[in-house]
């Protein structure tokens, strides 16, 4: 969109640079923590139930884990010393895993039951939120970059609902609960020093170092994007730098941000090291405790019970060891969201409905716009004050190279945004009395880019007229010229298109999307370089059908192109974002152009 | 482990995989040395034994910390170097071949040497090593049983461990179709709303925003509800693994223990219902195989096929040496006889012959596909000679070593990358040691120094991600000034004003024709406007060079 100053290339090199992960760039009034939570809590009520019966079976599983090892010790040596029957014995062992196997089917069943639902709740709440505020959220850099990132954050949610929630709560829950049965049983003075190891590993351990590591991770992320960025000069660069003789430079470069980042990712290393190691350290310490106080004071058979049952009793801290780090994640991922959700909308809707019935002048009265900068930085205008009126029913041409605001001018027409200074007007009306909706219905736009559903050709063509008849959409297609290719398609018109209408030539995927338009029955038609695919016979032959198609409409055509000007009834020409000369087109020439351009003083120093 | 793999990683990365995984395996022994310990003090209470016991815990803690800690310096390392290689490897494969990417486009490229050298490091330094180590471990701890405490308990648990895989991937093979399908469900609902996202403006242009969050909520639901019956009977698999690890590790080590109580002591027996725990350590590697094991596979397989791809066998094939006993015309600033070139679909240069004066202006022109970008690549020393002789500024071109000619001439492309960075230091690209001045008096030439004077910071302008400061013409004329600012007498310029406003390209057209004859000037266009100002032009047609008529900027084919 903003491309005056983002080539192709660039955006491309953009789009696929890896996410920019855990930066924070929520806007200005960032939600408290306690607002945070409310806000996702309420979207996810419907999991909570199942949520907590997936925890339910979690405590079961690493309960009855406990119990299995602690019975499978205990009972060995009691059966050896003679304390109990065998048949006992093996029927409780075989009781204790089946019952844990089952738990664990349950737990595991559940989780997914509850990951599956949330991950559904949020990417409908977020489309939900998401569709009103296009085209603009889509269209401005800042928020296509949290687009990018929008399933990988839904990800994130959904893994705290299904693989964080239950072992971190249940680690809780076992753990206290398993101390306080042996301190029942056992006394205090036995187990006290086991019982202050758990509380270390399920209290302090996973809280050892988690600021600097948040520090040091925040501070990777953002070398590794430093280094993106090098890497993708480096590669678009690739001719300067082997022209220049840079090759030596740039690796050196690049490996000294590889050295930054192994620094900084050192630190939260070795803190996940140190609780590891820690967890390992206090779990033997417990083990050997339990043995060497109980010595002399418990039966042999329980002793080895209690020892098998601490070491199990410490699965449930490890648990517990990495997940603050996740959390963190997952909250900036939580936060992204809330931005994405609470982004206000550019435009908004006008009191009045637009019908018309018949196609409208469309004037801009001394438009003038820029771009929203991402950092609030004034970025130049990409349009200052253009004034032009196509007269109802009338064909218009707006020629320019790239950069020179001719698509962000229709864009204006169809409100992506509203001007800066100066209004867009349909008969005279000031479009933004209107509502969105009903604006959208009268002008149509077929863009560049290719916008097709991963779906079937007729679906595609109902997305704008939902009530369209078979014989509607035949006659559609024929005006574009598709109807014999479709035909010989072996599914006609139900073939499927492929993601990004992969399945079908570029020119096919134009002419559908002008067909789609056709169908809404647009007052005005706005076409944005339509014919980039299309050669120039079957450019003609389209245009030649359009003014057959039953409705006459106003058209503007944003185009490179100044041959399509022979059809026209105005020809504007645009660079830099002023409109350099409009006329009709026998007057708007390569020679007036260039005439106009050498008085406007380019070479004038 | 494969030898394929060996191409991909360095040898340090090989060893480091070692180091992670036996701190894995001497931490898991350390455990069990020390739970045999404990298990000792049943037998014989003496405090040496809870000395020994917490001595190897402490060994145990220290490996468990080497573990992770070194796995995760080995791996930003290894990062390190595969990076290195993989732009070494571009770098190398552009000046062979003149192939910009050899595979897919440069975004990919970037990918892999971004986001799937991290994952594949994390995974071969961090995760595989442990991995393999916590393979090993069962095998260790009843190995050291049957030596240490009783054969017939270690080597009978022993040899039923074997089992345990046999009878998962049966199972696991008995689920693949459901699981698989499971997968794909799953595949195609998040595959709609990326769908569906990716078109936000369409739909909302169009009016479908509820329509289709309605249809997607519906698909939704019914797709979840298939997805939570497949994994109803597919999750089936985790009451086999929990209830075969339970029933037969522990409770036939129990068993076994019973059987064998005679010859057992207590501490003995209690020693090896510890060490049951250990053989439980494979599980904990499970969970990481979805999230780093798979990456990395992936990420390694796509960085090797990039590795593996071939230098472009054509660009060393056809190269010939160059005529011998033919010396260059003085005063010549380029001069090419019978140069060929193939780039193995056929001759695209057959033959080119041409003379250029120093100080002189020459266009060429052609279709596309005609061979102009090939005739300039040779030129600028990042294609090899195939056939023919090429002297730039009396240099002859070596087909061995291209690269020889690449400081004799600067380049314009079609468009113009602005490095992330100042707009000075995008300047000293061209040289480092260049002066302010020296600087202001290229950006003047090039007639963009208003604009950077303009700049909030002038020169130290600097020019963050996507270079929104500066606009297409502007890039132009500031990599303009970059080609002036490296003294090299010859510019060569690719159609530099195809992509820049009608404003831009007339200062384009100012400031080439301003330029002192002590520059020669060869430029791919066709532009009227640039064509006015050469003194003669080219045009490649059927693989050679022909003179064309220039008449006001018009190509005369007549």
């Amino acid at each position: 969109m903003a491309e005056r100053s983002l080539s192709p290339s660039r955006l491309e090199a953009l789009a696929h640079a890896p996410p920019r992960d855990d930066e924070r760039r929520g806007p200005s009034s960032e939600p408290s923590l306690r607002e945070l939570l409310r806000w996702l809590l309420g979207i996810t009520r419907p999991v909570h139930p199942p949520l907590l019966v997936s925890l339910f079976f979690r405590v079961v599983n690493l309960s009855l884990d406990v119990a299995l090892f602690a019975t499978a010790a205990g009972g060995a040596v009691q059966l050896a010393t003679g304390g109990t029957e065998t048949a006992r014995f093996f029927a409780a062992l075989v009781a204790l895993s089946l019952g844990k196997a089952l738990a664990a089917y349950l737990e595991q069943f559940t989780g997914h039951y509850v990951a599956f639902k949330a991950l559904e709740l949020l990417r409908t709440f977020v489309f939900a939120k998401l569709w009103p505020k296009a085209p603009a959220i889509v269209a401005f850099s800042r928020s296509g970059d949290l687009l990018a990132s929008l399933t990988r954050d839904v990800d994130r949610i959904e893994v705290v609902y299904a693989h964080t929630f239950a072992p971190v709560v249940s680690a809780h829950i076992v753990a206290p609960l398993a101390f306080a049965l042996a301190a029942a049983l056992f006394g205090l003075s036995h187990v006290w020093i086991a019982g202050a190891a758990l509380g270390l590993s399920l209290f302090v351990v996973p809280y050892i170092g988690v600021r600097r590591a948040f520090a040091d991770t925040a501070e990777t992320l953002a070398r590794r994007r430093a280094l993106a960025q090098h890497v993708t000069d480096s590669v678009f660069g690739l001719d300067e730098v082997l022209g220049y003789g840079r090759e030596a430079e740039r690796l050196e470069a690049m490996d000294a941000l590889g050295q930054a980042i192994q620094a900084s990712a050192s630190a939260p290393r070795r803190i996940a090291a140190l609780r590891r190691g820690a967890n390992v350290l206090l779990a033997l310490v417990a083990v050997a405790s339990v043995v060497w106080l109980g010595l002399g004071e418990q039966p042999l058979y329980v002793l080895a019970a209690l020892a098998a049952g601490t070491l199990r009793v410490f699965e449930a801290p490890r648990g517990v060891e990495d997940s603050t780090g996740y959390l963190d994640h997952s909250l900036s991922a939580a936060r992204r969201l809330y931005a994405i959700s609470h982004a206000p909308d550019r435009v908004s809707d006008g009191p009045d409905t637009l019908a018309l019935s018949r196609p409208p002048s469309v004037r801009f009265e001394g438009v003038s716009y820029a771009y929203p900068s991402p950092d609030g930085r004034a970025l130049d205008d990409a349009l200052s004050d253009v004034s032009l009126e196509i007269p109802a029913g009338g064909h218009a041409i707006l020629v320019g190279r790239s950069g020179s605001g001719k698509s962000t001018l229709v864009q204006l027409l169809l409100r992506y945004d509203d001007p800066r200074r100066g209004r867009v007007a349909l008969d005279g009306a000031p479009i933004t009395r209107f509502s969105l909706d009903s604006l959208r219905r009268n002008v149509v736009a077929v863009s560049q880019r290719n916008q097709l559903l991963a779906a079937s050709i007729a679906e595609n063509l109902r997305l704008g007229a939902p009530r369209a008849s078979d014989e509607e959409l035949r006659r559609a297609i024929e005006v574009v010229g598709l109807a014999r290719e479709i035909d010989a398609m072996p599914e006609g018109l139900g073939t499927f298109v492929g993601p990004n209408g992969a399945a079908l030539s570029g020119g096919q995927a134009q002419r559908l999307c002008l067909a789609r338009a056709l169908l809404v029955h647009p007052k005005v038609l706005v076409l944005d370089e339509f014919a980039a695919h299309l050669d120039e016979a079957l450019e003609d032959e389209i245009r030649e059908a359009l003014s057959r198609w039953d409705a006459d409409m106003t058209i503007l055509e944003v185009t490179h192109r100044l041959r399509a000007s022979r059809h026209a009834d105005l020809v504007a020409v645009l660079d830099r974002g002023r409109l350099l000369l409009a006329g009709p087109p026998s007057e708007v020439t390569e020679e007036a152009i260039a005439a106009r351009f050498a008085s406007s003083g380019g070479s004038s120093r | 482990m494969s030898a394929a793999a060996r191409g991909a990683l360095s040898r340090e990365a090989r060893r480091d995989t070692w180091l992670v995984g036996l701190s894995r395996l001497a931490s898991a022994m350390a455990i069990a040395l020390a739970l045999v310990s404990i298990a000792r003090l049943f037998d014989e209470p003496s405090e040496a034994s809870v000395a020994w016991a917490l001595a190897w815990a402490l060994v145990a803690a220290l490996m468990a910390f080497l573990e992770l800690a070194y796995g995760g310096h080995a791996a930003r390392a290894e990062e390190r170097r595969l990076r290195a290689k993989l732009l070494r490897r571009q770098l190398e494969l552009a000046t062979t071949t003149g192939h910009r990417f050899a595979d897919g486009a440069p975004a990919r490229l970037i990918q892999l040497m971004t986001d799937n050298a991290e994952r594949v490091t994390e995974f071969r330094e961090a995760y595989l090593g442990a991995t393999i180590a916590a393979m090993l471990v069962p095998f260790v701890t009843l190995g050291y049983v049957a030596l240490a405490i009783d054969p017939v308990v270690g080597g009978l648990v022993l040899l039923s461990c074997p089992l345990i895989p046999v009878f998962l991937y049966g199972f696991m093979r008995l689920f693949r179709k459901t699981s698989a399908n499971s997968r794909k469900q799953r595949g195609v609902l998040a595959n709609r709303y990326l769908d569906a996202i990716r078109n936000l403006t369409t739909i909302r242009l169009l009016g479908a925003g509820e329509r289709i969050e309605g249809e997607l909520r519906q698909e939704g639901e019914a797709n979840r509800g298939t997805i939570m019956r497949l994994l109803a009977g597919n999750q089936l698999v985790i009451i086999v693994m929990d209830g075969l690890f339970g029933l037969l590790l522990v409770s036939a080590t129990a068993a076994l223990v019973v059987v064998r109580s005679a010859s057992l002591s207590i501490g003995e027996m209690v020693a090896i219902s510890l060490l049951t725990v250990l053989l439980l350590e494979p599980l904990q590697q499970v969970a990481g195989f979805f999230y780093i094991g798979m990456g990395g596979i992936a990420s390694e397989k796509a960085i090797r096929a990039y590795l593996a791809s071939a230098p472009g066998a054509e660009g060393a094939r056809a190269a010939s040496p160059s005529p011998s006993g033919l010396e260059p015309k003085p005063d010549l600033a380029l001069e090419l006889r019978g140069v060929r070139f193939d780039h193995g679909r056929g001759e695209v240069l057959s033959g080119v012959d041409l003379e250029v004066e120093r100080g002189a202006r020459v266009a060429i022109v052609g279709r596309s596909g005609a061979g102009k970008s090939t005739l300039l690549g040779l030129l600028r020393g990042t294609l090899a000679l195939q056939g023919g002789a090429l002297f730039v500024g009396g240099v002859p071109a070596d087909p061995a070593r291209p690269s020889a000619l690449r400081g004799l001439s600067a380049t314009v492309s079609q468009t113009t990358w602005m490095f992330t960075g100042t707009i000075a230091e995008n300047l000293r690209l061209a040289r480092e040691d260049a002066s302010e001045a020296e600087m202001w008096e290229a950006l003047e030439r090039a007639e963009v120094a208003d604009e950077v004077r303009r700049m909030p910071r002038g020169l130290d302008t600097h020019l963050g991600e996507g270079a929104a400061l500066v606009s297409g013409g502007q890039a132009q004329r500031v990599s303009l000034a970059r080609a002036l600012l490296s003294r090299r007498p010859l510019l060569l310029l690719d159609e530099p004003t195809s992509q820049v406003d009608i404003e831009s390209e007339a200062r384009i057209v100012d400031a080439l024709a301003a330029l002192p004859r002590s520059w020669t000037v060869v430029v791919v266009t066709h532009r009227p406007s640039l064509l006015r100002i050469v003194d003669r032009a080219y045009g490649l047609e059927g693989g050679l060079l022909v003179p064309a008529r220039v008449e006001d900027g018009e190509i005369d084919h007549g």
